[in-house]
């Protein structure tokens, strides 16, 4: 069932596709990872982590892989596909621009 | 999907659709792998083991929804859903079998009775027919009203005008033909047509066998060729391959066989071209070379029928302007050698007309109307159950109006519903579709059986894909307009006052119920069109049926002995031989009399003679109506029982200079005078004396008005074949001893048509039959659906309104008045739809006129049969429902739902 796209859920795409580019992980040391990346400001609830997970790769952009953990635990981890660096390529110039522009409206004087 | 992800997608959806089990453990496993992490994340914070695992579980949200939603992203939606909606569907639609029924049913009928009659419509009007580039195939005739020609014959003058006149690739005149074969056996009489040589070209056909004709064998001494039909080289030749080359006996000489046609080739056949070919074999046997002689031009007879293959670029318009304009040309011509003829030509070149038609158009003259207006009559049944289907689903849907509701509330969304209500329809119209599809096969055949002798080209009659398709999309369409659209436009507002209520609703909606009676009124509106149709084509019939023939059919034979022209010339000798041949037909046991004539009633042979009284008044060319010619023996009116209105019989040996009229020729020719020993001429020839006055017949149609009538004894022409032979038991019996008698006087002369005429009269019908059955069959399943549409709206509505009645009731209200307002407001419905009706009647009345016969098409009997008709099952249809509610006891009523 698709739900429609806001600005936060596509930001969270984003922000995952980007943490995973880094290296491969699982799920709970990606919300750590991006809580830690971005000095706690960016965090995403642990209910609408593993969803957007799972979107991601339902949509081909990441792959997920069992791995053993270093505390010797089976998991899931997730890494980007090649269609996934280009979605992530994409979707970070449509940020930028869209910040820019943001950040241009704000900057705007008042007379 | 887009094309490049489906490398990478593809293999996961299968993954999701196929391996869901290993899927949910996966999920499982991960989520509890990071609850662990966060629990153990929070025991290092300095949580208690217990407290810790809760927060962790509280950040997740609720651990069964994260996995539903995660399921929910993984799920191959579409395919998932359909399948369960379908099932879903499935069960509704078991749950309520009479509502499934009545809907598959009648969406079946009206689907299958569609796609029958358009078969019809499409293989009749509107296929190609089975040549070659088959639409530059014309057939041409020259019509000249002044000289009473009016059907598509032609002669051999016109024809070489038209072949020679550059715009046909191949042209041919044809002419029907019979011989008798002589082979080992009996003789055995074929018939076929004469056809100039281009004919086999023109239609693009090559022979099964041998060659086709060529120029030479369209040559004085060279014609004696034939070309044999595949079915007659099976019958009689037992498709012996050595047949071309062969020579077989004739009764008019030896022919060599040099070809054999395909199976599938006989034109002319007479279902196909009757509306051209006043005479055509029933299956064209053989094709002889016909040989257009000098003389045969000069006689100029209008024996010949002439078809042509267009060129590339030529248009029927231009052959026809062109063929037009040589034509006025030749007359101008004769005019200008001839002054004296002016006054005779002018109106002739005046009402001269080329037609120029496909020959595929011209196969369905005289029955296109019928069928459209068939079509027409099945279009308003159809229209009819995709109203009664609209009106079903919606009175269903009302009915689960609070499911809907609480499904909503418990978080099912719009288009979920939509989807489920969609899948439903799925379910009730392939079922249908399937049931339609056997209803329609079954029909055709029954068709063809029944009309492939009347109807062109019915043999190739078959149930069209695309039109199948076609009324499936648009019954698809309706169920969705009128099932699944009033759920996603259900206004809040309703919704919440359904819950509101607790589903405790004292009235029904109210846009649904206008829209339903709107729907009632539009069916019984459609109903009292198709039976107002049916009513007076059924007038019609049964008019018809009392049409007295003038004579008497019943146990009356038929057969036609063609002479041996070998011993007959001598008019003497066949003279004796006819009386012989009578004797042994009268002296068979269960034989009343027997009589011998040329041409036989009701059987297409006619021929028309140009008559005038002696010194009566002479009418001026233009009104001048032909009498049809018959030579009879003595006994002919007492065999037929033709009553004698006045004078005298023929005698035995009446000499020729005699003749009997008919009671319509006496009135014309001598109007309040007494006919009988008056005289009158045939054309320019020595007048004729009346010895008696016989009653009218009719011939070829009952529904036409007898012509005037004259009959002259064997003196004048004794080349007569037809014998007829009243019985006094079966004449079928007797047909067998009939031929033997033949065979004894002489074995070389062949029996054909045997005909009982009882089912040649009968066969004439056939077509309104045919027409009278089938818009009848409509009506009465018109009926049938407005009768189910009533009682199903009057029952909704006071099953909504229980309650309401058992408040009326407690409150004091008699049972009697609730019946009455309920009966009234059926009424009303029922009333508004006969009224359209009626103006919708009227309004195509005129469109109908030409099928009728002795009925106008504003009969107030038909009309007011129809409303009686329409009315009985209405009244039943509302009275039941509303008086099981007011006998309802009112403490039940309001504890109903």
């Amino acid at each position: 069932m698709s739900k429609p796209a806001d600005l936060v859920q596509g930001t969270l795409d984003m922000l995952l596709l980007k943490i995973l580019a880094l290296q491969p992980l699982n799920g709970f040391s990606t919300s750590q990872r991006l809580k830690q990346v971005s000095g706690d400001v960016l965090q995403v609830s642990d209910g609408s982590l593993y969803p957007a997970l799972h979107k991601l790769e339902e949509e081909g952009w990441i792959k997920s892989e069992w791995k053993i953990t270093d505390n010797n635990r089976r998991a899931k981890f997730y890494s980007l596909t090649r269609l996934g660096h280009r979605q992530f390529e994409k979707e970070a110039q449509n940020w930028n621009r869209l910040a820019a522009a943001i950040s241009e409206v704000v900057k705007l004087e008042e007379t | 999907m887009r094309a490049a992800n489906w490398i990478y997608t593809v293999p996961l959806k299968l993954r999701s659709l196929f391996h869901q089990k290993q899927l949910d453990q996966d999920l499982d496993e991960e989520l509890r792998y990071h609850i662990e992490c966060r629990t153990g994340e929070y025991i290092a914070k300095g949580m208690t083991a217990k407290e810790a695992r809760r927060v962790a579980l509280l950040d997740m949200g609720g651990i069964e929804q994260t996995k539903e939603e995660c399921r929910d992203v993984r799920r191959v939606n579409w395919i998932e859903n359909t399948v369960q909606d379908l099932g879903y569907g499935f069960r509704i639609l078991r749950k309520s079998p009479g509502f499934t029924a009545v809907a598959v049913l009648t969406l079946a009928l009206g689907l299958g009775a569609v796609n029958t009659i358009f078969a019809v419509v499409q293989t009749v009007l509107l296929r190609p027919l089975n040549y070659p580039r088959s639409e530059r195939i014309v057939t041409v005739s020259q019509i000249l009203p002044a000289l009473g020609s009016g059907s598509s014959v032609a002669n051999l003058n016109e024809f070489q005008r038209w072949e020679q006149s550059g715009l046909f690739e191949h042209a041919a005149a044809i002419e029907t033909a019979d011989y008798v074969l002589l082979g080992p056996g009996r003789a055995e009489q074929l018939f076929g047509v004469r056809v100039t040589p281009d004919f086999f070209r023109l239609f693009g056909v090559q022979p099964f066998l041998g060659r086709e004709f060529v120029a030479g064998d369209a040559t004085p001494g060279h014609d004696n060729v034939i070309v044999l039909s595949h079915q007659l080289w099976m019958r009689s030749f037992g498709g012996d391959r050595n047949v071309v080359g062969r020579s077989i006996r004739m009764s008019d000489g030896v022919m060599t066989v040099i070809g054999v046609m395909p199976p599938r080739f006989d034109f002319p056949r007479l279902a196909d071209v009757r509306t051209i070919m006043s005479w055509a074999p029933e299956q064209t046997e053989f094709w002889t070379p016909l040989t257009v002689t000098e003389k045969l031009v000069q006689q100029g007879n209008f024996n010949y029928y002439v078809l042509g293959r267009l060129k590339d670029g030529v248009t029927t318009k231009r052959a026809k302007e062109q063929f037009q304009a040589s034509a006025v040309q030749m007359f101008r011509d004769e005019e200008v050698q001839e002054p004296s003829y002016r006054e005779m030509l002018e109106p002739i070149i005046a009402s001269l007309s080329v037609s120029v038609v496909p020959l595929r158009d011209t196969m369905s003259w005289g029955i296109r109307e019928a069928l459209w207006m068939l079509l027409a009559a099945v279009g308003l049944l159809l229209a009819l159950v995709l109203f009664n289907l609209g009106n079903l689903l919606l009175t269903r849907n009302v009915g689960r109006l609070r499911e809907f509701v609480v499904r909503e509330a418990l978080g099912a969304t719009r288009w979920r519903l939509f989807r489920e209500s969609l899948a439903e329809q799925v379910l009730v119209v392939a079922g249908a579709a399937v049931i339609s599809l056997l209803l329609s096969e079954w029909a055709a055949s029954a068709i063809r059986s029944v009309a492939a002798a009347r109807l062109p080209r019915l043999y190739e009659l078959s149930i069209d894909a695309h039109v199948t398709v076609f009324l499936l999309v648009l019954s698809f369409v309706i169920s969705i307009v009128f099932g699944a659209v009033p759920l996603v436009v259900m206004p809040e507002p309703s919704i919440s006052s359904v819950l509101q209520s607790e589903g405790r609703t004292a009235t029904a909606d109210r846009r649904t119920s206008r829209l339903k009676s709107v729907l009632m009124v539009m069916q019984i509106g459609v109903s009292m069109v198709l039976l107002v149709g049916a009513g007076l084509l059924i007038q019609s019939f049964t008019n018809v049926m009392h049409v007295n023939a003038g004579f008497d059919p019943h146990n009356l034979l038929n057969i036609s002995v063609s002479l041996n022209p070998k011993t007959n010339q001598d008019p003497a000798k066949r003279l004796a031989h006819l009386r012989e041949l009578l004797d042994a037909f009268r002296s068979i046991p269960g034989v009343e009399s027997a009589a011998v004539v040329n041409h036989v009633p009701f059987t297409g042979e006619i021929d028309i003679h140009d008559v005038h009284a002696v010194g009566g008044p002479s009418s001026s060319s233009g009104e001048r109506e032909g009498a049809e010619y018959r030579v009879a023996d003595a006994s002919y009116f007492r065999t037929m029982r033709i009553p004698m209105v006045a004078g005298r019989e023929f005698r035995e040996d009446e000499p020729e200079g005699f003749a009997v009229v008919n009671r319509k020729m006496a009135s014309n020719l001598w109007p309040n005078e007494d006919a009988v020993g008056k005289q009158f001429r045939d054309g320019d020839n020595p007048p004729i004396t009346v010895v008696g006055i016989v009653e009218n017949i009719h011939d070829g149609s009952l529904e036409r008005e007898p012509m005037m009538q004259f009959y002259q004894p064997l003196a004048a022409n004794s080349w007569c074949e037809q014998f007829m032979i009243r019985t006094r038991i079966d004449p079928a019996v007797i047909l067998a001893v009939a031929e033997q008698a033949v065979w004894r006087l002489d074995p070389e002369q062949p029996i054909s048509h045997p005909r009982i005429m009882e089912q040649l009269l009968h066969s004439t019908t056939l077509d309104r039959r045919f027409e009278t059955g089938l818009v009848a069959g409509f009506a009465a399943a018109a009926l049938f659906l407005a009768t189910v549409g009533l009682f199903s709206i009057a029952s909704l509505s006071i099953a909504q309104r229980t309650r309401e009645f058992g408040i009326r009731l407690a409150l004091g209200a008699r049972g009697a008045n609730l019946l009455r307002l309920e009966l009234l407001r059926t009424l009303g419905i029922a009333f508004s739809g006969l009224a359209c009706g009626v103006a919708a009647s009227l309004a195509l009345a005129r469109t109908v006129g030409g099928f009728l016969y002795g009925v106008t098409a504003w009969s107030p009997e038909v009309y007011g049969g129809a409303i009686v008709v329409l009315m009985v099952p209405a009244l039943v249809a509302a009275w039941l429902p509303a008086r099981r509610a007011t006998k309802v006891d009112p403490m039940v009523a309001l504890r109903y739902e």
